[in-house]
Order: structure tokens, then C-alpha cells, then sequence
């Protein structure tokens, strides 16, 4: 028994074939995701980026 | 400073042990200007993870391994465990991503890029005896198939993955004790040897990038 | 403007000093705010999608759902053909331990794990077995026979059992044949096994207090139960099936590049594929812990430049801070250093 989740994701995975690449949807929207966090960490400005600071004493 | 000089080792230790890392050293409380990218939190991000997953873990190991098979919250925990574990792969990749493109190993921090290295090789490891604990269809199927790998290697002599009992103790132990310290070492590399500072552009010359004042102005001295 | 490529060595000597200005940071709280982050996001992450749990298969089902391959399986542990009993170390000396060349690693750490299959697998089940005086007598008369006749028994029994047919009750009909004492034997054994006595037999039969799963794991994983159930979920390992986990969860991920070897050629035919994979993985992985003193690879991200984008403040700075103020006198021509005063002449 388990307190039921919202999405069910206990059925068969779709998967994305090409040649021999053979990969679950749900694995490509891990790797695709940490391409697009990685893009957006460096991409987005950091707040607070003032060229006024203090120098270690 | 100490009356009895350098003969006793508990002193040369704590004097040893302060030099190399000053308590405003171990914990600064400001950090280089350059600093200003969303990469930059990617290493407390995946510290956070493992904080997460040794947390949810410990709950587990506390229920003993059947637990979470057949409650609700043991399952809910096991959950957590596994999303966190998902989580410390997903933001570990990203820091890794972040310190190759900015080359973190120059100025004398090789061994930081080592030690968070073999942190992530040791963190799959780490892993892999967590899925074969697992007791349900998943964990007999890796079983028996890294068992192979493993046995082509000779490993298999001394780390036998279809030995519940063996693999559990690796997880809950052993592994999480290497990855602790070696994420530790990683930390104090960091705190030792500071944050890389960025690289030169080739049309400002090398000094400049160091952030060496370059017009005779002076550092800033207050906020 | 000058403009030229730096050495390592210049490079490194660079980052060791930063004299430029800092900015406060409050370390703890960002630790104690990510630490709240993470644990928030795998919560939400639980809340919707929980964990999978697939139950594990146990020998009294393979035997039921599946007993003409049972039955082949523990033949083949009876006769020594069966995958286990040619595995070699750590199990037992047989034939097919992996080489790479003159470097026999998996023999060279011995049998630490002795199975015998036809005692562990068959003898010992059959004689925990009480009530049964057929399967006894049909074991002797079996252990009794010369290797010649065991042999001619067991492969025209397995060869029979390819055309079985469902029998009453979960057990198997093969066409009549020549096989001795062996269907006697099995079809005790299957109904041992279709009891759940299997399970509990391969487990303890050492003794009371278990944790070691390597005998009923083996005996499971030489047969086609786990094989089914792994291709139904896509886990074979030619289905990319290392990064893999059971329904629609994400798995293994950064297991991708292991994984990878084993769908090309040569290794997806070669029967030493696994060592020589642990090899290359090896290799690459030592690598990777020494990129920085890799020539070339240490050298990406400077002929990549995403470090442009990230340290982008801090250029504009430099730029901002080196171009000559509007209120200089005119200026010394050309350098991206100029504006006086310029105390140090000697500067890049």
C-alpha cells in the first residue's frame, strides 16, 4: 500500500528511438533539463551584481 | 604564544591546523566580486541534496529495510530518498559543468577538481549499493546483471552485489562515510586555496583578470 | 589592443592571487536556504510522482508462471550446462571466466563463492524433500549411473522439453523418450519449488539467520522469469537498460556513458565485453580525475568560452575601469592599460 502519487508513473516508459539510441522519454527530460538549467545558470543575470564592494580586511 | 613551545603535538597540531585554516578563512563571510553567476550554487545545491538524502535515509535505516514496502510513509520516505538522490545527480553535473568551463583547476586547485572527482565516482557507487538494497524486482535484476561486470574484474571475489546483507551495510556505512569525507576535503580545498578567479581574456592582457588594480586606483576599501 | 594566447603556466601563476575587491556573503544562510530549496522540491516531487515498487519474483513463481523453463533451468544445473556452472570465479572453475589477452583478472581472485549447482540446486532440495520415496529412489538410481547414461538422460530430456506441452496443474508433458530417472526428479523438484519450499530451501540451507541471496538470485537469474520481466520494463542491457528504472521513473542517468559500450560493436557481441568495458570505464575515469593536467582537454574551456558569459560583470568592470576617463588629459595612445597615473610600467 502507498499513499497514492499524483501522476502514476508505474506503466511502461515511452521511449525515443534513433540507430541504436534507445533512451526513455523520462531520462531525455532529466538530460534535457539539466542542459536548460545549465543554459539558464549561466545565462540569467545575478541579482545584486554592483560594482561597489569591500574589500576582504 | 604557547608556554611550552613546540614540543607538545596537540599544540603544533591546533597551531598547524589554525594556519593553514583561520577561522575567517574557514568561514568568510564575503567572497570575490566575480562571483556573480547563478552557477556559483550549484555546490551548495548538491551539499543540500546529500543533506536531504542522509536525512531521509537515516529515517529508512532507523525503520529497518522492509519498512517502506509496506506503509504509506515508509513509502513516502523512500520517495524522498530517491527524488533527493535524483536531485544531488542532476545539481552534482551541473556544478561539474560550471567548474570545467571555468577551468577551476588553475592557480594551484588541481586537487580540489580530484577530490570532487572521485566525490562523483564514489557517489555512484554509492548509488548503485542503494538500488541493489532495494528488495523488490529492481534490485534482483541490477543484482544480477552488474553482478557480471563486477565478477569480469575480479571484484566480485570481495563485493558480491546478490548479498543483501553485504550491500546494505556498504549503503547505509561505508560509502556514505567516503563520500562525506571526501566531499569535506573538497570544501576545506575550496576554503584553502578561495574561489578560482576568472580567466584572462586575451584582449586585456593577464594581470587585469586577476584584479590587480591596473590604474594605480586603489582597491576599494568600504562598502 | 593586444591580444595573445596565454600559457598554462601563466594561467595557473594568475589564479593564484586575487587582490580585487570582494563583496559580503552570507555562507551559512545560503546553505541553511538550499538546504530548505532541495528538501522542498523532492517533497513536491514525491507528492506528485511517489517512488516505483515492483515486487520481486520469488522461485515458487517462476516455477508456477513459468515451469517448462524452470524445469529446463534446473536441468541444465543438474547436467552443468546452465550458465552458473560455466561461469567460473568466484562461483566455480568453469570455463567462461572474461579475458582481456594474457590478463585474467576474474580468475585471478579465485572462487570465493563456491556454488555446486547439481548439489546446491537439485541433491540437497530433493533430499530435504520428506514422503516422497519415488524422488529418492529416482535420485539414487540417477547418482548411481554412469556420467555417460546422466548425460544422455539430461540432453534428450532438455531437448524434449523445448516441444513441452502444459501438463495438469502447472507441470510439464514432454513426448515419451529416453530419459531415466530425470523427469521423476524434476517434477518433485518443480512441485518443491511451485510449494514456495524452493525459496525458503536455497536460502537457509546454511543456516537460520540469512542475508545473503547469492544461490536463489543465481538460480533465477539462469532461467527466463527476471529476463521477461526486465525486457517487458526495458531494462535489457541492449535496450539501454543500465539507465533504466521500472515504469515511467527517470533512472540511472549519468550511468549513460557505461551503459553506451554495450549497444556497439565489438562489445555487444563479445563474450569478454564486460570486463573489457570496466576497462575502458577505468581508463576514462582516471582521466577524468586528471583532466587538469591533460593537455587539450584542460584547454576546452578556453577554446569553448562560456566563460565569457559568466564572468561578464567582471569584464564590463575591467573594461569600465581601463578605458580612459573623459576628464584625462589626453591619454598615452593605444593599450587597453593607459590613463594615468600608470605606476607600474611593467604590467602586462
Amino acid at each position: 500500500m502507498s499513499l497514492a502519487a499524483i501522476v502514476n508513473l508505474n506503466h511502461p516508459a515511452s521511449y525515443v528511438h534513433w540507430h541504436f539510441f534507445d533512451m526513455s522519454v523520462s531520462n531525455l527530460v532529466v538530460i534535457v533539463l539539466m542542459i536548460v538549467v545549465f543554459a539558464l545558470a549561466i545565462a540569467l543575470p545575478f541579482p545584486g551584481s554592483r560594482r561597489r564592494g569591500r574589500s576582504e580586511p | 604564544m604557547s608556554a611550552q613551545g613546540s614540543r607538545s603535538w596537540t599544540v603544533r597540531l591546533r597551531e598547524a591546523a589554525v594556519r593553514a585554516m583561520p577561522p575567517e578563512r574557514l568561514l568568510p563571510d564575503g567572497q570575490p566580486a566575480y562571483m556573480s553567476s547563478w552557477i556559483y550554487i550549484f555546490g551548495v545545491l548538491t551539499i543540500a541534496a546529500l543533506v536531504v538524502i542522509i536525512f531521509s535515509g537515516t529515517i529508512l535505516g532507523l525503520k529497518g529495510p522492509a519498512w517502506w514496502h509496506y506503509t504509506g510513509i515508509g513509502h513516502f520516505f523512500n520517495s524522498i530518498h530517491l527524488w533527493a538522490v535524483e536531485l544531488f545527480f542532476f545539481f552534482m553535473v551541473v556544478h561539474l559543468w560550471g567548474k570545467f568551463f571555468m577551468a577551476s583547476w588553475r592557480g594551484g586547485r588541481a586537487r580540489t577538481w580530484m577530490s570532487g572527482a572521485i566525490a562523483f565516482l564514489i557517489s555512484i557507487a554509492a548509488a548503485f549499493t542503494g538500488y541493489v538494497s532495494q528488495q523488490n524486482f529492481d534490485s534482483q535484476w541490477i543484482a544480477t546483471q552488474a553482478k557480471d561486470g563486477l565478477n569480469s574484474t575480479g571484484i566480485g571475489a570481495f563485493f558480491n552485489v546478490l548479498n543483501f546483507g553485504q550491500m546494505y551495510t556498504y549503503h547505509v556505512l561505508l560509502l556514505p562515510v567516503v563520500v562525506i569525507a571526501l566531499v569535506s576535503v573538497h570544501i576545506l580545498l575550496v576554503r584553502r586555496t578561495g574561489i578560482v578567479p576568472p580567466l584572462p581574456l586575451p584582449e586585456l592582457g593577464i594581470h587585469q583578470a586577476a584584479g590587480e588594480p591596473h590604474d594605480g586606483a586603489a582597491a576599494e576599501s568600504v562598502a | 589592443m593586444r591580444r595573445r594566447r596565454f600559457s598554462n603556466a601563466e594561467l595557473n601563476e594568475a589564479a593564484r592571487h586575487y587582490d580585487g575587491p570582494y563583496k559580503p556573503y552570507d555562507l551559512i544562510k545560503e546553505l541553511c536556504i538550499a538546504t530548505v530549496v532541495v528538501a522542498a522540491l523532492a517533497l513536491l516531487l514525491t507528492i506528485f510522482f511517489s517512488s516505483p515498487d515492483d515486487r520481486p519474483s520469488t522461485i515458487a513463481q517462476w516455477s508456477r508462471q513459468m515451469p517448462a523453463d524452470f524445469v529446463t533451468t534446473a536441468v541444465s544445473e543438474l547436467d552443468g550446462q546452465s550458465v552458473v556452472a560455466q561461469y567460473g570465479p568466484p562461483y566455480d572453475n568453469g570455463p567462461n571466466a572474461q579475458i582481456v589477452w594474457f590478463i585474467h583478472l576474474q580468475n585471478w581472485l579465485g572462487v570465493s563463492h563456491p556454488i555446486n549447482t547439481a548439489e546446491d540446486y537439485v541433491y540437497e532440495p530433493l533430499a530435504s524433500i520428506t514422503g516422497d520415496p519415488a524422488a529418492r529412489a529416482a535420485t539414487a538410481a540417477y547418482r548411481a549411473a554412469s556420467a555417460k547414461s546422466q548425460t544422455a538422460w539430461t540432453t534428450n530430456y532438455t531437448n524434449a522439453l523445448a516441444k513441452a506441452t502444459a501438463g495438469p496443474g502447472d507441470t510439464v508433458k514432454v513426448a515419451p523418450g529416453d530419459y531415466g530417472p530425470v523427469p521423476t526428479m524434476m517434477g518433485a523438484l518443480l512441485a518443491l519449488a511451485q510449494a514456495g519450499g524452493l525459496d525458503g530451501d536455497l536460502l537457509t540451507s546454511s543456516q537460520f539467520y540469512q542475508t545473503d541471496y547469492t544461490k536463489p538470485l543465481l538460480f533465477m537469474a539462469d532461467g527466463g522469469l527476471l529476463a521477461a520481466r526486465a525486457q517487458q520494463q526495458h531494462l535489457l542491457g541492449s535496450q539501454w537498460g543500465m539507465m533504466n528504472e521500472t515504469g515511467s521513473y527517470p533512472g540511472q542517468v549519468w550511468l549513460w556513458l557505461y551503459t553506451f559500450w554495450y549497444q556497439i560493436a565489438p562489445f555487444n557481441s563479445s563474450p569478454n565485453a564486460d570486463v573489457l568495458i570496466m576497462m575502458i570505464m577505468g581508463f576514462l575515469s582516471v582521466c577524468f580525475i586528471l583532466i587538469p593536467f591533460i593537455p587539450g582537454v584542460r584547454d576546452i574551456p578556453r577554446w569553448v568560452p562560456l566563460y565569457r558569459l559568466i564572468w561578464r560583470d567582471h569584464y564590463r568592470e575591467l573594461r569600465r575601469t581601463a578605458a580612459p576617463r573623459p576628464t584625462d588629459a589626453a591619454a598615452p595612445g593605444g593599450g587597453g592599460g593607459g590613463g594615468p597615473p600608470a605606476p607600474d610600467p611593467a604590467a602586462g
